[in-house]
């Protein structure tokens, strides 16, 4: 038996939220799955991540909120912060965008220098991979990182570089502890979840289908 | 966090124990010991942590499949209501956050269904805070229920006399204070959320509010919702620790550890009185039910049921 004021409460939200969940982002044109130590979840997730700051950085600096050169080289996330398994071929719709990311976790840049980038990789490492964004390369010897290149380039462990991701991995939780060292954390004042609605939307205004590689960009070797 | 599967909480209704403090009631039929002279019966109905699940779970949910959801909890209080004359509904807190609902209505909803339910007290769980102090401020106005807290210090916030340290209800003649305590907020929710709340030690502060509820304003129960957690092994304070350095609470209804208790635990205070923790898991899926009789105004004893929230069973 339900009680018919509390459904009558209840039904104008529910419709309201079931029209936006509904809403049809974009055609993704494969199964992603969560895996790694390389997934296509995790690569969708940061590469489109990535795309998108791009063009958040650029709005912000343009409209003075943001004045400093915050550009990120890659974005590394965690893999427990991915909330589902995986997302099947076809429509994705913004419920799927709440489900794979219900957390009101904020998109950030995090400023760290080589030495402790070094450390983040060799504790990505151990822990198998975990997702990023295709900038970022590396080769797992014996729990190490190596063989690292930051877009096509070598990582300089002397430089300092600038990473994308949640607040949650910049404040050093789910295995990023060298994240604590960081150097500055700026937020762009945007959850992670808008900012893949949003990104996923231009995707369908511009016809630009999701295409997704396993790229080997994190792999064991021997 | 800790669940039920569901066989086990259905086994659990038809268990449903029966406890009596006091154990010259032991014997005792209840209807007995309702219908004896100058006694009163009191009924609190309680939940906590029910993280804005407004629908019930999805019938594909591994888990909790077609259980929960605010409508059914609705009619289950509405139900309660007819067949009980004094009933106080509380709330431990972690209303806000968990679904989409939230996200989009920032806890409106969830603050006007359980002001249609009746609501009495709620307290504040770290959760609460997750759009900050404004997002909790600007949703009050939905509420007719109070909010409780002794030990966080909200001077310069905006919630500063919206959470009061107590409040005193008054049912069947007796007397009935409520108070909260909250979890130290520090490294679990964002600073910049929390603001200028300060956290204070919840044990001292609950004595202080509890002793003047006891003995200044003559509580004839004292009740403290708690959002510190049931238990933990690394010293942290819980309820089964408050508990024992407490004199003047009767009741405390916890939350923050999702915990199913199949039937309240009892923990002597520190003046050897038993005191009753209840918590009741998550989500909305089950309604806490702790039937007092008072005899001249003195805790005579109490009965325990913990009640699914479900589609389907709505005879219970």
């Amino acid at each position: 038996m339900r009680d018919e004021l509390a459904f009558k409460t209840i039904a104008p939200y529910k419709a309201r939220l079931d029209s936006s969940m509904n809403e049809v982002l974009c055609y993704n044109n494969q199964d992603l799955k969560k895996d790694l130590p390389e997934g296509t979840l995790g690569n969708f997730v940061c590469d489109e991540l990535m795309a998108f700051a791009y063009k958040q950085i650029n709005f912000l600096s343009l409209t003075n909120k943001l004045n400093t050169n915050l550009g990120p080289r890659f974005c590394v996330y965690n893999n427990g912060g991915l909330r589902v398994g995986s997302i099947a071929k076809g429509n994705i719709t913004v419920g799927k965008i709440f489900e794979l990311a219900p957390f009101d976790n904020e998109l950030v840049v995090v400023t760290l220098e080589g030495k402790y980038c070094k450390q983040l990789f060799d504790l990505m490492a151990q822990n198998n991979g975990a997702p990023c964004s295709k900038e970022l390369r590396f080769d797992i010897e014996n729990n190490k990182a190596v063989n690292i290149t930051i877009n096509g380039q070598p990582f300089d462990e002397n430089a300092v570089y600038n990473i994308l991701t949640n607040d949650y991995v910049a404040s050093g939780g789910d295995k990023t502890e060298p994240m604590k060292y960081a150097k500055s954390i700026t937020s762009l004042n945007l959850m992670v979840r808008e900012a893949l609605i949003q990104q996923l939307r231009n995707r369908n205004k511009s016809a630009q289908p999701i295409n997704i590689q396993l790229d080997g960009r994190i792999k064991q070797i021997k | 966090m800790e669940e039920l599967n569901k066989s086990n909480r259905r086994d659990f209704i038809k268990k449903s124990g029966i406890l009596l403090a006091g154990s010259a009631f032991m014997a005792s039929p209840i209807n007995q010991l309702l219908a004896a002279n100058g006694t009163t019966k009191l009924t609190i109905l309680h939940t906590n942590d029910w993280h804005s699940r407004i629908e019930s779970f999805d019938k594909t949910d591994k888990n909790n499949g077609g259980m929960g959801g605010a409508e059914f909890r609705a009619a289950l209080i509405k139900k309660y209501r007819a067949e009980n004359e004094n009933i106080l509904l509380l709330d431990a807190g972690d209303i806000f956050q968990g679904t989409p609902y939230f996200n989009f209505y920032g806890g409106e909803l969830e603050y006007k269904l359980m002001s249609q339910m009746g609501y009495d007290c709620v307290t504040l769980g770290n959760h609460d805070f997750d759009n900050g102090i404004d997002g909790l401020f600007k949703q009050m106005p939905h509420a007719t229920f109070d909010f409780v807290n002794c030990n966080y210090d909200f001077k310069d916030t905006l919630l500063e006399n919206k959470v009061l340290p107590y409040k005193i209800y008054k049912k069947g003649g007796l007397k009935i204070g409520v108070t909260g305590v909250g979890i130290e907020l520090k490294g679990l929710v964002p600073e910049k959320l929390y603001g200028k709340i300060k956290y204070n030690d919840p044990v001292e502060n609950l004595n202080k509010v509890a002793a003047y509820l006891k003995q200044e304003k003559k509580c004839d129960l004292v009740i403290c919702l708690s959002h510190l957690g049931y238990n933990y092994k690394e010293g942290k304070i819980g309820d089964l620790s408050l508990a024992p350095q407490t004199k003047h609470v009767d009741l405390i209804i916890g939350g923050h550890t999702h915990t199913f208790l199949k039937e309240p635990t009892l923990v002597k205070n520190a003046i050897g009185k038993e005191v009753i923790v209840n918590q009741v898991g998550w989500a909305g899926l089950a309604l806490g039910k702790i039937d007092f009789t008072f005899n001249n105004q003195q805790i005579n004893g109490f009965i325990h049921t913990s009640n699914n929230v479900d589609i389907v069973d709505t005879n219970i």
